[in-house]
């Protein structure tokens, strides 16, 4: 790689930092250094996997950065493989578009926003390249801190309630998180990852199952899955649109990626298998499918609808996981990039509507495709990829999942993805209808739309990340392939931990 | 000659006869759509390509792409005219595709990485029910006629001649060997769409249901898994397809000229339409199956590839007597009743048309019919274009002739009899109440589930010492 992986942590971090002194002396100037420093880092992202992309082909990529010099197991370090690099490109990619989307959008302090926006994006990216058991847990706590200072940023009563809820369900997994770190520190004496990986058989089987079940309760409760899921229709819904895309499309993931990082590398999923757990994931998760989806059915509200459609999603790419084969991760991974395109679109898509509307919530949607036509395709789109029309990308992510749940026989799971294909399109084909309602009240509102400083109008920034997005999952759906020769190297590296093991402690193995 | 039909043939056949067709509708659409003209165009492209890669591929995703794509154009097509309907048929129509991708997983699952002929019976099914909700096989038939009455007549006119086509096309290549449930919901069918379009007082419901009894034949042509069940529904399907198109088209015809479709107000039509008249007349008379026209050879040859199985021949009886009574009281209420009860005088005065068709509109009808005509007349012509030779079923001409005026005879005796067979009125068929109620309970669910699942905050929060006792103890479960 051409620079150190850690810039893509400081970048965001340091910009976050410059945000409030800048602020102090001249707005106009704040605007254009978020800008620049949110192209910058997409650039960086950019430039990380575009040089990466032959050794990620290769099964070779492994970049890692010493803090001070300090080698592992003793240092802090950054160990970046090919799964880091795919959820960092995901974590770039969607930070640069709501970056670009909340300049149209916020309209009020933005300055704090952007400070928490920029943390938010140095959390993850820190989350993803981290060696260091610890300091996934400060990462962690980062974007949760300022998740939910950006969930409150609505400053009404619904966002505060919304908060608190999350606070604590945040909060609890935090601590859950910290207790399994604990126990494994306290076994094992190291934070290091692929230390703990090599070693974590000689912890008493006891120990080792109390520190997987506490991880796994707070990782669940991050994810939102059955019976944790009670935060997520509430915090999507009172959420500016921006932040609820942000935290089901990207933070989700970066979940996703702890998931993967924490039991398929740093205990191995045979700690999972041998005591059943990974049936119990496939459960709950398969659970949480089917409740999403019916749930969804009676939302008119449509941010909280799409709350409960990802909660169906989340659980299907938890559940596709669980099935721990090569096919099954590839399914996941794949979903997981996929449902990030088609959520975020979906979100900001409606966020658009929700925000230059006048009036109350629920009314605002009504008529969207007379207030901007192309947005309101857009919506579609998303909504048609979502229920699994091909050639658009879902079609793909959920045809690979089947294949994964017919290759181990688990017929339960593909009839419930044919259902919540269905029950799919029965909740959103209300606010399709409601979309094309009331033409001429429409056609008599104005726009409360006004002009950036400087810049053109805010609706611009809106519109055109929600188009990018629109390409994005069309293009997407169209080279499925693309994606297949980098995953197989990931899901070599998720199925034989020791590969990590070895770029990491470069060949310092123990029996 | 092989045992079953050589499918490529058959697709370049159907392919070429579809691209006919697109054109007529297209050269009709030229008046019928004056502000979306282009957008309706753009759609006819999109579908004859879609329709293309389905009948041509032997890729799944390739399939399930275009067979996908079918799907949204018919639905935007329908979406002109009415948005609740276009929703209907989108949700019913996506629920078809989702039992056929389940189908095409179970293939691939059974090792069938192309399209190829299916060889267990399960699957077999699978896919009947999959690819029958787009071919409104009976039971999955009840979109069917709510669609067809209320879309614009040109889009009538492409779901009921050629859409419902692709499903039979896959089935033939699927089924090369038959199915017995294809073959007997198809011979249900023929009596089923029948008796529905006897009885109907709307055009266009009767056009609807007369499609439904028709697909009954080609059904009927494919589950008998003969040669010239095969040939008979491949010829079907063209007839067919050109005899409803027409019909489709002219119905838009009549609908304007005398503002609606209620067969009975169809005053003195045939002075008005003269054209559109004899071209109703000749498709009709093609469902019939009267020789000199094309149904008359497609129907003989699956007559004769089914009427050893299960007495179907003697079925086959009743079925051309249950066409001929609708097709008749439909041209006696629509056509000849004016010509037959007015008065000399009467006839001759002056008509004047409230909608004079164009030269657009009355080239497809004109058309339709000279194909007809041609095929019924020289039959090898059709064998031609299916580069086959001709099967070689002696028809003898006069008995079937006898036979043809005997069913007539029996069906204006009954009409002179009934005074018309009239019926009263019956509403239009519609889709809301089916999915309406299916809407309200799927919400009524999910409210009850809601209610039960979120209880307040604490005992939300107690779920998760719940969970991790439960892991922790589980172990001792398994």
């Amino acid at each position: 790689m051409i620079f150190s992986p850690l810039l893509l942590i400081l970048l965001p971090l340091g910009t976050a930092f410059l945000i409030p002194l800048v602020d102090l002396f001249h707005v106009e100037t704040r605007r254009l250094m978020v800008i620049i420093s949110a192209s910058f880092s997409l650039f960086l992202g950019f430039a990380a996997l575009w040089s990466a992309w032959p050794e990620l082909l290769a099964g070779t990529f492994f970049h890692s950065y010493h803090l001070s010099g300090w080698l592992p197991p003793l240092g802090i370090n950054l160990a970046f493989d090919s799964l880091g690099l795919l959820f960092s490109s995901l974590v770039t990619l969607f930070s640069f578009l709501i970056i670009v989307y909340s300049i149209g959008f916020i309209g009020h302090h933005e300055g704090k926003y952007y400070v928490l926006l920029f943390l938010f994006q140095a959390g993850c990216q820190g989350i993803v390249m981290t060696g260091d058991i610890f300091n996934l847990y400060v990462f962690i706590e980062l974007s949760a801190i300022t998740s939910y200072a950006l969930i409150a940023f609505e400053r009404d009563r619904s966002s505060l309630e919304a908060t608190i809820k999350y606070m604590v369900y945040g909060i609890l997994a935090g601590v859950f998180i910290f207790l399994g770190i604990i126990i494994i520190y306290r076994s094992l004496g190291t934070l290091n990852i692929a230390e703990i990986a090599d070693n974590f058989h000689r912890i008493p089987l006891t120990l080792q199952r109390t520190s997987v079940v506490f991880l796994l309760t707070g990782l669940l409760i991050k994810l939102g899955v059955f019976p944790f899921h009670f935060w997520m229709a509430k915090v999507y819904g009172s959420a500016p649109a921006s932040i609820s895309a942000l935290l089901s499309g990207t933070l989700a993931k970066v979940n996703i990626y702890i998931l993967l990082r924490l039991f398929w590398v740093g205990t191995g999923f045979s700690v999972l298998r041998e005591a059943g757990w990974d049936r119990f994931l496939l459960g709950i998760a398969l659970l949480s499918t089917i409740l999403g989806h019916v749930l969804a059915l009676r939302e008119r509200e449509v941010k909280r609808m799409l709350a409960f459609s990802s909660m169906g999603h989340m659980g299907m790419i938890v559940a596709v996981l669980s099935l721990n084969t090569p096919l099954g991760l590839f399914a996941g991974l794949l979903h997981a990039v996929f449902h990030a395109l088609m959520k975020t679109g979906l979100f900001l898509s409606a966020g658009y509507f929700l925000r230059f509307r006048e009036g109350p919530k629920e009314k605002r949607f009504t008529g969207a495709a007379y207030r901007k036509l192309p947005i309101f395709i857009g919506f579609i789109i998303f909504a048609l990829s979502m229920i699994g029309i091909p050639p658009l990308n879902g079609f793909f992510s959920k045809w690979f999942t089947m294949q994964a749940f017919l290759e181990k026989d688990v017929y339960p799971a593909i009839a419930l993805i044919y259902s919540g294909n269905i029950l799919g399109l029965i909740y959103y084909l209300p606010f399709v209808r409601q979309g094309m309602l009331g033409k001429e009240s429409i056609m008599k509102q104005k726009s409360t739309s006004s002009p950036t400083p400087g810049f053109f109008y805010q609706e611009r920034f809106v519109t055109t990340v929600v188009y990018i997005l629109i390409l994005l999952v069309m293009s997407s759906g169209l080279l499925p392939f693309v994606f297949q020769e980098p995953f197989e190297v990931m899901i070599a590296e998720l199925t034989e931990p020791i590969r990590y093991i070895e770029h990491v402690l470069g060949g310092i193995i123990h029996e | 000659m092989s045992d079953t039909i050589p499918i490529i043939e058959a697709s370049h056949f159907l392919m070429g006869f579809g691209i006919l067709l697109m054109l007529l509708i297209g050269t009709y659409a030229s008046r019928y759509y004056q502000v979306q003209r282009n957008l309706f165009y753009l759609l006819l492209a999109f579908f004859t390509l879609s329709f293309g890669v389905v009948i041509y591929t032997t890729d799944w995703i390739y399939f399930l792409i275009a067979w996908e794509g079918i799907t949204i154009i018919t639905t935007a097509m329908i979406l002109l005219a009415e948005r609740r309907l276009a929703a209907q048929y989108f949700l019913i129509q996506f629920v078809g595709s989702n039992i056929l991708y389940f189908a095409i997983i179970m293939a691939l699952g059974e090792g069938y990485s192309n399209i190829v002929p299916l060889e267990e019976p399960w699957l077999q099914m699978l896919f009947i029910l999959g690819l029958g909700t787009k071919s409104a096989l009976l039971g999955l038939h009840f979109w069917l006629p709510p669609v067809h009455s209320r879309a614009h007549a040109p889009v009538s006119a492409l779901l009921s001649g050629w859409s419902v086509n692709v499903g039979f096309v896959m089935m033939l290549r699927l089924l090369p060997e038959g199915n017995n449930i294809l073959f007997f919901i198809g011979l249900a069918m023929i009596f089923y769409g029948g008796a529905m379009a006897f009885f109907s007082t709307d055009y266009q419901v009767l056009l609807a249901y007369s499609t439904l009894s028709q697909l009954g034949y080609i059904a009927l042509g494919i589950g008998s898994g003969t040669l010239l069940g095969q040939i008979g529904a491949v010829l079907h399907m063209v007839v067919h397809g050109i005899a409803k198109t027409t019909l489709f088209l002219g119905s838009g015809l009549w609908e304007k000229e005398c503002n609606g479709r209620i067969i009975y107000r169809f005053e003195r039509a045939f002075y008005r339409h003269p054209v559109n008249a004899v071209s109703t007349i000749a498709g009709f008379s093609s469902l019939m199956g009267m020789v000199f026209l094309a149904g008359f050879h497609t129907k003989n040859l699956i007559k004769h590839g089914t009427e050893d199985i299960y007495a179907t021949g003697f079925l086959l009886y009743g079925a051309t007597l249950i066409t001929v009574l609708y097709a008749m009281r439909f041209l006696w209420w629509g056509i000849l009743k004016d010509m037959v009860m007015k008065s000399v005088q009467n006839r001759r005065e002056k008509i004047t048309c409230t909608y004079p068709p164009s030269v657009s509109e009355h080239v497809p009808l004109i058309i339709g019919t000279a194909l007809l005509l041609a095929f019924g007349i020289y039959p090898p012509l059709m064998y031609m274009f299916l580069q086959l030779e001709d099967p070689g079923i002696v028809i003898l001409w006069w008995p079937t002739m006898i036979e043809n005026i005997l069913f007539l005879v029996v069906g204006i005796a009954l009409l002179a009899l009934t005074e018309g067979l009239f019926f009263p009125l019956k509403p239009v068929p519609s889709l809301n109440r089916m999915l309406g109620l299916v809407i309200t309970i799927s919400q009524k669910v999910s409210n009850s589930i809601f209610q039960l699942l979120f209880p307040s905050f604490q005992y939300q929060l107690l779920w998760i010492p719940l969970i991790i006792l439960f892991l922790l103890l589980w172990t001792n479960f398994i």
